[in-house]
């Protein structure tokens, strides 16, 4: 057949190939810009189910409700300048530029729509800062940025219950993502989950285990100022409220996890704000039992 | 090819009489770990059929034209994107499954079926006889996940699509509810080799032209 002769020419070769990955990226980019509201959408929802799960909500209480509602319902986001530990500077924020496609207008515009991830990973101008010892970055992130979201759990009588803190750090493949709820005595852990990783299914990936998560709940946070908790190799002494069992099979990651929970409740992450938050606590008791209040 | 196929040959010889998990023993490693639910079975299956119908149909309307020299690698490309395309809509409309799915619906792209239909079917035949042949290749995949799928939950959780069936053993305030103990080993993955295996026994008891030469 002639045509088996020029089917195997350079140049047929050429257009061929330029002509399959022609369809075939515009097919694959129409479908991830055409998707893309709804994958955002979704991602929004899973980050809020995170929130509430790690503060110990469980699918049940999110099924009832619908994540959005009871998250509203729930959980007061603030956004906190990491240095100071106070919520300040949000205007700093807003008249930043993320790159996308909406806009923030007001603070309240911010504190919904805030990217901490993106801001330090894209570099955005005035909202990160460069690790000036590469020592301190223990939690593997290259850059920290200067404001965070920290999310307050009310309870019915208007008091913070927990604080749920975004963590982030350094596995063997990738930077899990996560949340990680404290007690309102910034000592006792209520929950912890991760809603991003790429780490090895049935390895590492173990850190969404249920049981796993579960071990969390109840154990100490500080020894003196130091973040004492430790994913352990091997098993924890049950009565041992610093350790938890490591993940077999995923030394790296145990490690990764332990490393970033030190980062990020230490003093270059919600060091500060713990400590301004537990003054202002035990201020207000001292005028409570001294009458003045 | 003596003859030519009908559709029903085309579609439902792949289930049994030529299942691509059961006879040839491809696909194994997609099967082993998505099958500790049925959901994630179902999703997996729906998939790996998507894409293996589209692929050799896709391969098949230009198997005239693709140069011989890089025919594997416009194979790859259709694949890729269909795959590419699948990880999309999943994201989009069932992001809790894809996010377990994860790194499993990128790997269908290396899923032998998928290329081995591509390369030994639709090189040869129309776009037609090569859609068909990819759904009941995809079938046949699917049929082995659901079953593997379906005795994993049922037995690892006591639970099938979530729902309760074997009432799970544990005590709630000191009351003893249910009695059924879960068998652990079921949610690893192993115990898919096992069904695997008895699967492919079934089958070639009834197709006994299967068994190979010992």
């Amino acid at each position: 057949m002639p045509q088996d002769n020029n089917k195997d020419s350079i140049l047929n070769t050429f257009l061929v190939a330029i002509g399959v990955c022609l369809v075939c990226s515009l097919m694959v980019s129409a479908a991830a810009i055409g998707l893309r509201d709804m994958q955002e959408k979704n991602a929004d929802k899973d980050k809020k189910k995170n929130i509430l799960l790690a503060a110990g909500f469980t699918n049940d209480d999110i099924g009832d409700k619908g994540v959005f509602e009871l998250f509203d319902a729930k959980v007061k986001p603030i956004i906190i300048n990491l240095e100071s530990g106070k919520e300040e500077g949000i205007e700093t924020i807003v008249a930043s530029d993320d790159g996308k496609a909406d806009k923030m207008k007001t603070p309240e515009d911010a504190i919904a729509m805030y990217d901490q991830i993106l801001a330090s990973q894209k570099k955005v101008e005035g909202l990160y800062t460069d690790f000036a010892d590469k020592k301190e970055d223990i939690a593997g992130i290259s850059r920290k940025e200067i404001w965070s979201h920290v999310y307050l759990i009310m309870g019915d009588d208007g008091k913070v219950q927990q604080y749920v803190f975004p963590i982030r750090g350094k596995g063997l493949w990738s930077i899990l993502k996560g949340f990680l709820a404290v007690e309102s005595d910034f000592q006792t852990i209520a929950g912890i989950t991760y809603y991003e990783h790429g780490e090895t299914p049935g390895l590492g990936g173990e850190v969404d285990n249920p049981t796993w998560k579960k071990k969390w709940i109840g154990k100490k946070v500080f020894e003196g100022n130091d973040v004492k908790i430790e994913v352990i190799k091997g098993l924890a002494e049950a009565d041992d409220p610093y350790a938890i069992d490591g993940l077999s099979g995923a030394t790296i990651t145990s490690r990764g996890v332990t490393y970033m929970i030190e980062y990020w409740l230490g003093p270059e992450g919600f060091g500060p704000f713990i400590e301004q938050r537990k003054n202002k606590k035990t201020a207000s008791t001292a005028t409570l039992t001294s009458g003045e209040g | 090819m003596a003859k030519k196929a009908t559709w029903q040959e085309l579609v439902f010889d792949p289930i049994f009489k030529r299942n691509p998990i059961g006879l040839l023993v491809l696909g194994i490693c997609s099967a082993l770990a998505v099958t500790t639910r049925l959901d994630k079975s179902i999703v997996m299956s729906l998939a790996v059929i998507f894409v293996t119908a589209f692929s050799s149909a896709g391969v098949a309307l230009i198997r005239e034209r693709i140069p011989s020299s890089i025919r594997i690698i416009i194979q790859m490309t259709i694949i890729a994107s269909l795959v590419m395309l699948v990880d999309q809509f999943l994201k989009a409309f069932a992001y809790g499954l894809s996010k377990e799915l994860a790194v499993f619906v990128g790997l269908i792209i290396t899923n032998c079926i998928v290329m081995g239909r591509a390369e030994g079917f639709a090189m040869q035949n129309g776009v037609k006889e090569s859609f068909l042949d990819g759904v009941g290749n995809g079938l046949g995949y699917g049929v082995i996940l659901l079953i593997v799928g379906a005795v994993r939950e049922l037995f690892g959780s006591g639970t099938l699509l979530g729902m309760t069936i074997l009432p799970k053993k544990e005590i709630i305030d000191g009351v003893m509810h249910g009695w059924y103990e879960p068998n652990g080993m079921m949610l690893l993955s192993p115990s898919a080799f096992f069904i695997i295996g008895a699967f492919i026994w079934v089958v070639r008891t009834f197709y006994p032209e299967q068994m190979e030469e010992a």
